[in-house]
């Protein structure tokens, strides 16, 4: 009994820690970690946080709300309540007073809610702060992978950025190695930094042979959606999904970010492509 | 032990890409042609819809010798 309560005790004692870090996580996708690369660092930035952070609410309530804020009664936190509720055993030890932890509850369990509330909601903004600062640019020294923020950089980016992927497979066959490139859509990432797999948009797949004189590059590629090469029109193109298991390395080239200076251009597009795909229907038909 | 999923592409980059595409006539490499110009980092659309258009009829009207098939060719 006494364990498990030491534990919630404990638990609820590091919240600020557990909402700081799940503050720093929030703003990207790439540090929201399922489980961190060093739980026992996080662990240990956890405790450290959540102690700095209850002593300075100690010293804020103590020497200033609960003396000098007369429109609300804030009561005092009584440390050695406090310590004597982590350390349930001592209630009941030889010559101690049975502990009325009941009447206690029932008076000051708003204050004690507010108390975390605050605490945790606090931390959890600080988090977040820093984690936007990180992710603007401003803090990468606390970054392990610099990489993630580049490629990332394009989404939340007005303009169009697209990144072309170029994925070296480990699919061989004596000197040659499948080779795929595409527009990169998506990947995960583990928490070292590697990739786990990787989402390619429009996917051409090509032959590199690996000679003495060094690797040789097939002059084109397959697009592997066969349907788009044959009719050249296609709404939504498919996606490939290569694995961590099949991927030997990856080369990302950033293209060149498309300005779009108003609506009209993009109705300069819209009837260009009808235009073209009206006189390639015209064509067909002719033919026929 | 994943890292959560990280989107590169947006929908509307997508959408756009796959017009820049169908107006390629589905070639995609032209596309990427256009887009990887090493002398710019950014191009305005319609500037590259009039380079996309001008590559595209080049490669229409040149000798079928000339234009690259879909394939792997020799090593």
């Amino acid at each position: 009994m006494s364990i498990a309560w030491a534990t919630v005790v404990i638990v609820v004692l590091l919240l600020p820690g557990f909402a700081f870090f799940w503050g720093l996580y929030a703003p990207n996708q790439v540090t929201r970690e399922v489980s961190p690369a060093s739980p026992l660092a996080q662990l240990a930035g956890v405790v450290i946080i959540s102690f700095f952070v209850h002593a300075f609410a100690y010293l804020v309530i103590n020497t200033g709300l609960c003396v000098n804020f007369p429109p609300v009664a804030v009561p005092c936190v009584d440390f050695d309540e406090l310590s004597a509720l982590v350390r349930i055993d001592a209630f009941t030890l030889p010559g101690t007073a049975p502990a009325t932890f009941r009447a206690m509850l029932d008076l000051y369990i708003f204050w004690i809610l507010l108390y975390f509330l605050a605490a945790g909601g606090l931390t959890g903004l600080a988090g977040f702060g820093v984690g936007k600062l990180i992710e603007n640019g401003h803090l990468r020294g606390f970054t392990r992978h610099r990489y993630l923020f580049l490629l990332e950089k394009g989404r939340k980016s007005e303009e169009s950025e697209l990144v072309r992927a170029y994925v070296l497979s480990r699919t061989q066959n004596l000197n040659t190695v499948i080779f795929y490139d595409g527009i990169l859509q998506d990947f995960f990432a583990r928490a070292d930094g590697t990739i786990s797999y990787i989402v390619l948009h429009d996917a051409n797949t090509s032959a590199m042979e690996i000679t003495a004189s060094g690797p040789a590059h097939s002059k084109d590629s397959i697009p592997l959606d066969v349907e788009s090469g044959a009719s050249g029109v296609r709404g939504t193109k498919p996606f490939l999904v290569i694995t961590s298991e099949n991927i030997a390395n990856v080369y990302f080239e950033p293209l060149n970010t498309v300005r779009i200076e108003s609506e009209a251009d993009t109705e300069v597009l819209d009837k260009a492509i009808n235009e073209l795909e009206q006189s390639s229907d015209k064509t067909t038909s002719a033919s026929h | 032990m994943l890292i959560d999923n990280m989107r590169v592409l947006k929908e509307k980059d997508r959408i756009l890409y796959d017009k820049l595409v169908r107006l390629a006539g589905g070639d995609s490499g032209i596309v990427i042609k256009v887009l990887s110009n090493p002398h710019r980092s950014s191009v305005d659309l319609k500037t590259a819809i009039r380079e996309i258009e001008e590559l595209r009829n080049t490669r229409k009207h040149a000798p079928a010798s000339l234009v690259p098939q879909a394939g792997i060719a020799t090593l």
